[in-house]
Protein backbone atom coordinates (compact mmCIF):
# COMPACT_ATOMS: atom_id res chain seq x y z
CA UNK A 1 0.00 0.00 0.00
CA UNK A 2 1.18 3.49 -0.62
CA UNK A 3 2.09 5.15 1.93
CA UNK A 4 2.42 9.08 2.98
CA UNK A 5 5.43 9.21 5.51
CA UNK A 6 6.71 12.91 4.43
CA UNK A 7 4.37 15.58 3.05
CA UNK A 8 5.17 18.54 1.33
CA UNK A 9 3.06 21.69 2.34
CA UNK A 10 4.16 24.56 0.23
CA UNK A 11 2.82 28.05 1.69
CA UNK A 12 2.70 31.34 0.62
CA UNK A 13 1.14 32.94 3.83
CA UNK A 14 -2.63 33.39 1.96
CA UNK A 15 -6.33 32.49 3.69
CA UNK A 16 -5.73 29.53 0.46
CA UNK A 17 -2.58 27.91 1.93
CA UNK A 18 -3.97 28.27 5.24
CA UNK A 19 -6.61 26.23 4.54
CA UNK A 20 -4.24 23.41 2.51
CA UNK A 21 -1.81 23.40 5.67
CA UNK A 22 -4.42 22.76 7.71
CA UNK A 23 -6.03 20.14 5.77
CA UNK A 24 -2.08 18.82 5.77
CA UNK A 25 -2.06 18.40 9.29
CA UNK A 26 -5.12 16.41 9.80
CA UNK A 27 -4.35 14.51 7.08
CA UNK A 28 -0.55 13.32 8.58
CA UNK A 29 -1.92 12.93 12.50
CA UNK A 30 -4.49 10.44 10.86
CA UNK A 31 -1.49 8.70 8.90
CA UNK A 32 1.46 9.19 11.40
CA UNK A 33 3.11 11.32 8.65
CA UNK A 34 5.42 14.01 8.95
CA UNK A 35 5.68 17.18 7.25
CA UNK A 36 7.81 19.42 5.23
CA UNK A 37 7.06 23.16 4.83
CA UNK A 38 8.09 25.18 2.47
CA UNK A 39 8.10 28.94 1.15
CA UNK A 40 9.50 30.25 -1.58
CA UNK A 41 10.65 33.77 -1.50
CA UNK A 42 10.81 35.05 -5.02
CA UNK A 43 13.17 37.83 -5.60
CA UNK A 44 11.49 40.75 -7.25
CA UNK A 45 12.14 41.31 -11.11
CA UNK A 46 12.79 45.52 -9.98
CA UNK A 47 16.22 44.28 -8.55
CA UNK A 48 18.89 44.98 -11.59
CA UNK A 49 17.02 48.44 -11.89
CA UNK A 50 17.01 49.71 -8.58
CA UNK A 51 20.80 48.08 -7.84
CA UNK A 52 21.79 50.23 -10.95
CA UNK A 53 19.95 53.06 -9.39
CA UNK A 54 21.24 52.68 -5.86
CA UNK A 55 18.08 53.63 -4.88
CA UNK A 56 17.35 51.32 -2.10
CA UNK A 57 19.55 48.78 -0.46
CA UNK A 58 18.44 45.53 -1.88
CA UNK A 59 19.93 43.11 0.74
CA UNK A 60 17.44 45.06 3.17
CA UNK A 61 14.37 43.59 0.51
CA UNK A 62 16.03 40.67 0.74
CA UNK A 63 15.89 40.20 3.94
CA UNK A 64 11.96 41.17 4.32
CA UNK A 65 11.69 38.99 1.61
CA UNK A 66 13.26 36.35 3.98
CA UNK A 67 11.18 37.36 7.30
CA UNK A 68 8.37 36.99 5.08
CA UNK A 69 9.09 33.28 4.06
CA UNK A 70 9.86 32.55 7.79
CA UNK A 71 7.21 33.59 9.25
CA UNK A 72 5.03 31.44 6.45
CA UNK A 73 6.59 28.21 7.87
CA UNK A 74 6.14 29.31 11.30
CA UNK A 75 2.79 29.06 10.68
CA UNK A 76 2.85 25.66 9.63
CA UNK A 77 5.25 24.51 12.68
CA UNK A 78 2.77 25.70 14.87
CA UNK A 79 -0.21 24.43 13.45
CA UNK A 80 1.81 20.87 13.26
CA UNK A 81 3.00 21.14 16.59
CA UNK A 82 -0.01 22.15 18.02
CA UNK A 83 -1.38 18.35 16.50
CA UNK A 84 1.65 16.58 17.65
CA UNK A 85 3.19 16.51 14.08
CA UNK A 86 6.84 16.32 13.25
CA UNK A 87 7.90 19.11 10.85
CA UNK A 88 10.64 20.00 8.88
CA UNK A 89 10.78 24.07 7.81
CA UNK A 90 12.55 25.17 4.16
CA UNK A 91 12.61 28.17 3.12
CA UNK A 92 14.34 29.17 -0.55
CA UNK A 93 14.45 32.00 -2.92
CA UNK A 94 13.37 31.11 -6.55
CA UNK A 95 12.22 32.86 -9.24
CA UNK A 96 9.89 29.94 -9.95
CA UNK A 97 7.68 28.41 -7.14
CA UNK A 98 7.00 25.27 -8.92
CA UNK A 99 10.60 24.29 -9.69
CA UNK A 100 11.26 25.11 -5.78
CA UNK A 101 8.09 22.50 -4.84
CA UNK A 102 9.24 20.01 -7.02
CA UNK A 103 12.82 20.11 -6.06
CA UNK A 104 12.34 19.82 -2.42
CA UNK A 105 9.89 16.76 -3.57
CA UNK A 106 13.24 14.98 -4.78
CA UNK A 107 15.75 16.31 -2.60
CA UNK A 108 13.41 16.00 1.01
CA UNK A 109 12.02 12.73 -0.44
CA UNK A 110 8.43 13.73 0.24
CA UNK A 111 5.28 11.50 -1.12
CA UNK A 112 2.91 13.72 -1.43
CA UNK A 113 2.20 17.03 -1.65
CA UNK A 114 -0.46 19.67 -0.35
CA UNK A 115 -1.45 21.93 -2.04
CA UNK A 116 -4.37 25.30 -2.30
CA UNK A 117 -5.91 25.44 -5.47
CA UNK A 118 -4.41 28.38 -6.55
CA UNK A 119 -2.17 30.90 -4.40
CA UNK A 120 -1.66 34.15 -3.81
CA UNK A 121 -2.25 35.91 -7.34
CA UNK A 122 -5.07 33.36 -7.66
CA UNK A 123 -8.01 35.74 -9.27
CA UNK A 124 -10.67 33.46 -10.19
CA UNK A 125 -11.62 30.72 -8.48
CA UNK A 126 -12.15 29.20 -12.12
CA UNK A 127 -8.79 28.70 -12.83
CA UNK A 128 -6.22 26.85 -10.75
CA UNK A 129 -3.35 28.92 -10.10
CA UNK A 130 -0.34 28.55 -12.32
CA UNK A 131 2.19 27.30 -9.73
CA UNK A 132 -0.36 24.64 -8.71
CA UNK A 133 -0.87 23.17 -12.52
CA UNK A 134 3.11 23.40 -12.84
CA UNK A 135 3.55 20.90 -10.30
CA UNK A 136 0.14 18.93 -10.89
CA UNK A 137 1.60 18.47 -14.81
CA UNK A 138 5.17 17.62 -13.68
CA UNK A 139 5.32 16.23 -10.00
CA UNK A 140 5.95 12.21 -9.73
CA UNK A 141 4.20 12.12 -6.24
CA UNK A 142 0.42 12.53 -5.73
CA UNK A 143 -1.09 16.29 -5.47
CA UNK A 144 -3.89 16.79 -3.26
CA UNK A 145 -5.55 20.11 -4.57
CA UNK A 146 -7.43 21.71 -1.79
CA UNK A 147 -10.30 24.37 -2.22
CA UNK A 148 -11.03 26.32 0.34
CA UNK A 149 -14.85 27.21 1.19
CA UNK A 150 -15.26 31.15 -0.35
CA UNK A 151 -15.18 34.20 1.64
CA UNK A 152 -18.74 34.21 2.97
CA UNK A 153 -18.25 30.78 4.35
CA UNK A 154 -20.84 29.00 1.52
CA UNK A 155 -18.80 26.50 -0.21
CA UNK A 156 -19.61 26.49 -3.54
CA UNK A 157 -21.71 23.59 -5.14
CA UNK A 158 -19.56 20.60 -5.98
CA UNK B 1 -9.58 10.75 7.08
CA UNK B 2 -11.00 10.86 3.89
CA UNK B 3 -14.26 8.22 4.32
CA UNK B 4 -16.34 8.38 1.26
CA UNK B 5 -13.92 8.44 -1.85
CA UNK B 6 -14.48 9.27 -5.31
CA UNK B 7 -12.74 7.21 -7.86
CA UNK B 8 -13.70 7.98 -11.68
CA UNK B 9 -12.49 4.90 -14.20
CA UNK B 10 -12.40 5.29 -17.60
CA UNK B 11 -12.31 2.01 -18.44
CA UNK B 12 -8.65 1.71 -18.99
CA UNK B 13 -5.75 1.07 -16.67
CA UNK B 14 -4.79 4.74 -17.00
CA UNK B 15 -7.51 4.42 -13.65
CA UNK B 16 -5.30 1.62 -11.61
CA UNK B 17 -2.90 3.68 -10.22
CA UNK B 18 -5.69 6.16 -8.53
CA UNK B 19 -7.54 3.38 -7.75
CA UNK B 20 -4.57 1.88 -5.75
CA UNK B 21 -4.51 5.36 -3.98
CA UNK B 22 -7.91 5.43 -3.29
CA UNK B 23 -8.39 1.72 -1.58
CA UNK B 24 -5.53 2.50 0.59
CA UNK B 25 -7.06 5.81 2.10
CA UNK B 26 -10.40 3.95 2.26
CA UNK B 27 -8.17 0.87 4.04
CA UNK B 28 -6.72 3.36 6.66
CA UNK B 29 -10.54 5.37 7.25
CA UNK B 30 -12.70 1.82 6.70
CA UNK B 31 -14.11 3.85 4.36
CA UNK B 32 -16.24 3.57 1.22
CA UNK B 33 -15.15 3.68 -2.37
CA UNK B 34 -17.52 4.55 -4.94
CA UNK B 35 -16.26 4.40 -8.17
CA UNK B 36 -18.35 6.09 -10.92
CA UNK B 37 -17.34 5.88 -14.55
CA UNK B 38 -19.10 8.24 -17.22
CA UNK B 39 -20.55 6.76 -20.02
CA UNK B 40 -21.41 8.42 -23.09
CA UNK B 41 -25.15 9.00 -23.77
CA UNK B 42 -26.57 6.05 -25.61
CA UNK B 43 -26.18 7.48 -29.47
CA UNK B 44 -23.52 7.98 -31.84
CA UNK B 45 -25.20 8.92 -34.68
CA UNK B 46 -29.35 10.81 -34.30
CA UNK B 47 -31.23 7.58 -34.46
CA UNK B 48 -33.08 8.75 -36.79
CA UNK B 49 -29.94 8.10 -39.60
CA UNK B 50 -30.71 4.41 -40.11
CA UNK B 51 -27.93 3.67 -42.34
CA UNK B 52 -25.74 4.16 -39.31
CA UNK B 53 -27.46 1.14 -37.33
CA UNK B 54 -24.44 -1.39 -37.70
CA UNK B 55 -22.10 1.07 -36.51
CA UNK B 56 -24.00 2.27 -33.75
CA UNK B 57 -24.52 -0.86 -32.35
CA UNK B 58 -21.05 -2.09 -32.00
CA UNK B 59 -20.22 1.31 -30.84
CA UNK B 60 -22.72 0.94 -28.24
CA UNK B 61 -21.80 -2.53 -27.25
CA UNK B 62 -17.90 -1.43 -27.12
CA UNK B 63 -18.54 1.55 -24.53
CA UNK B 64 -21.21 -0.69 -22.59
CA UNK B 65 -17.88 -3.01 -22.26
CA UNK B 66 -15.61 -0.58 -21.27
CA UNK B 67 -17.92 0.40 -18.85
CA UNK B 68 -18.52 -2.60 -17.37
CA UNK B 69 -14.98 -3.97 -16.90
CA UNK B 70 -13.80 -0.76 -15.53
CA UNK B 71 -16.20 -1.14 -12.86
CA UNK B 72 -16.04 -4.72 -11.81
CA UNK B 73 -12.20 -4.04 -11.67
CA UNK B 74 -12.68 -1.58 -9.09
CA UNK B 75 -15.11 -3.86 -7.56
CA UNK B 76 -13.13 -6.50 -7.46
CA UNK B 77 -10.22 -5.02 -6.04
CA UNK B 78 -12.13 -3.47 -3.38
CA UNK B 79 -13.39 -7.20 -2.65
CA UNK B 80 -9.97 -8.19 -2.22
CA UNK B 81 -9.18 -5.10 -0.16
CA UNK B 82 -11.92 -5.81 2.15
CA UNK B 83 -13.14 -1.80 1.63
CA UNK B 84 -16.77 -1.24 1.00
CA UNK B 85 -17.53 -0.10 -2.75
CA UNK B 86 -20.13 1.45 -4.28
CA UNK B 87 -20.34 1.49 -8.53
CA UNK B 88 -22.11 3.99 -10.29
CA UNK B 89 -22.44 4.40 -14.11
CA UNK B 90 -23.68 7.61 -15.09
CA UNK B 91 -24.57 8.43 -18.68
CA UNK B 92 -23.36 12.15 -19.09
CA UNK B 93 -21.52 13.73 -22.77
CA UNK B 94 -18.82 15.54 -20.26
CA UNK B 95 -17.41 12.96 -17.64
CA UNK B 96 -16.18 16.14 -15.37
CA UNK B 97 -19.81 17.04 -14.91
CA UNK B 98 -20.65 13.55 -14.02
CA UNK B 99 -17.97 13.25 -11.64
CA UNK B 100 -18.74 16.69 -9.76
CA UNK B 101 -22.48 15.40 -9.71
CA UNK B 102 -22.00 11.90 -8.68
CA UNK B 103 -19.52 13.52 -5.76
CA UNK B 104 -22.26 15.59 -4.57
CA UNK B 105 -25.08 13.22 -4.56
CA UNK B 106 -23.05 10.65 -2.90
CA UNK B 107 -21.85 13.18 -0.10
CA UNK B 108 -18.16 12.33 -0.84
CA UNK B 109 -15.24 14.14 0.58
CA UNK B 110 -12.26 13.58 -1.72
CA UNK B 111 -11.65 12.71 -4.92
CA UNK B 112 -8.82 10.87 -6.84
CA UNK B 113 -8.34 10.47 -10.17
CA UNK B 114 -5.39 10.39 -12.58
CA UNK B 115 -3.83 13.16 -13.95
CA UNK B 116 -4.76 11.69 -17.45
CA UNK B 117 -7.34 9.71 -18.90
CA UNK B 118 -8.05 8.08 -22.06
CA UNK B 119 -7.88 11.53 -23.80
CA UNK B 120 -5.08 11.11 -25.26
CA UNK B 121 -2.66 14.20 -26.13
CA UNK B 122 -0.27 12.20 -23.43
CA UNK B 123 1.85 15.40 -23.69
CA UNK B 124 -0.50 17.80 -23.17
CA UNK B 125 0.27 18.38 -19.17
CA UNK B 126 -2.75 17.99 -17.80
CA UNK B 127 -5.90 15.90 -18.73
CA UNK B 128 -8.92 18.38 -19.38
CA UNK B 129 -11.40 16.01 -17.80
CA UNK B 130 -9.10 16.53 -14.73
CA UNK B 131 -8.33 19.77 -15.19
CA UNK B 132 -12.41 20.96 -15.45
CA UNK B 133 -12.58 18.70 -11.85
CA UNK B 134 -10.01 20.49 -10.14
CA UNK B 135 -11.91 23.65 -11.68
CA UNK B 136 -15.31 23.15 -10.15
CA UNK B 137 -14.63 20.30 -6.84
CA UNK B 138 -15.50 21.88 -4.10
CA UNK B 139 -14.07 18.75 -2.76
CA UNK B 140 -10.54 17.97 -2.28
CA UNK B 141 -8.91 15.78 -5.20
CA UNK B 142 -5.83 13.85 -4.99
CA UNK B 143 -4.30 14.11 -8.32
CA UNK B 144 -2.36 10.62 -9.69
CA UNK B 145 -0.09 10.62 -12.60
Amino acid sequence: MYSYKRILVPTDGSDVSAFAEQAAVDFARAHGSEIVTLSVAKPYPAYAAAEASMAVDPGLDDQALRDWAERNVRRVAAAAAAAGVPCTTLTVFSHSASDAILDAVTEQQCDLIFMGSHGRRGLSRLLAGSETQNVLAYAQVPVMVMRPPDKSGHRPRP
Amino acid sequence: MYRRILVPTDGTELASRAIDLALGLATLARGTLIAVHAGAPPFLLAPEVGFGAPLQDAWVREREQLAHDGLSYVRRCAGEAGVACQTILVRNDAPWQAIIDTARDQACDLIVMASHGRGGLARRLIGSETAKVLTHSAIPVLVVR
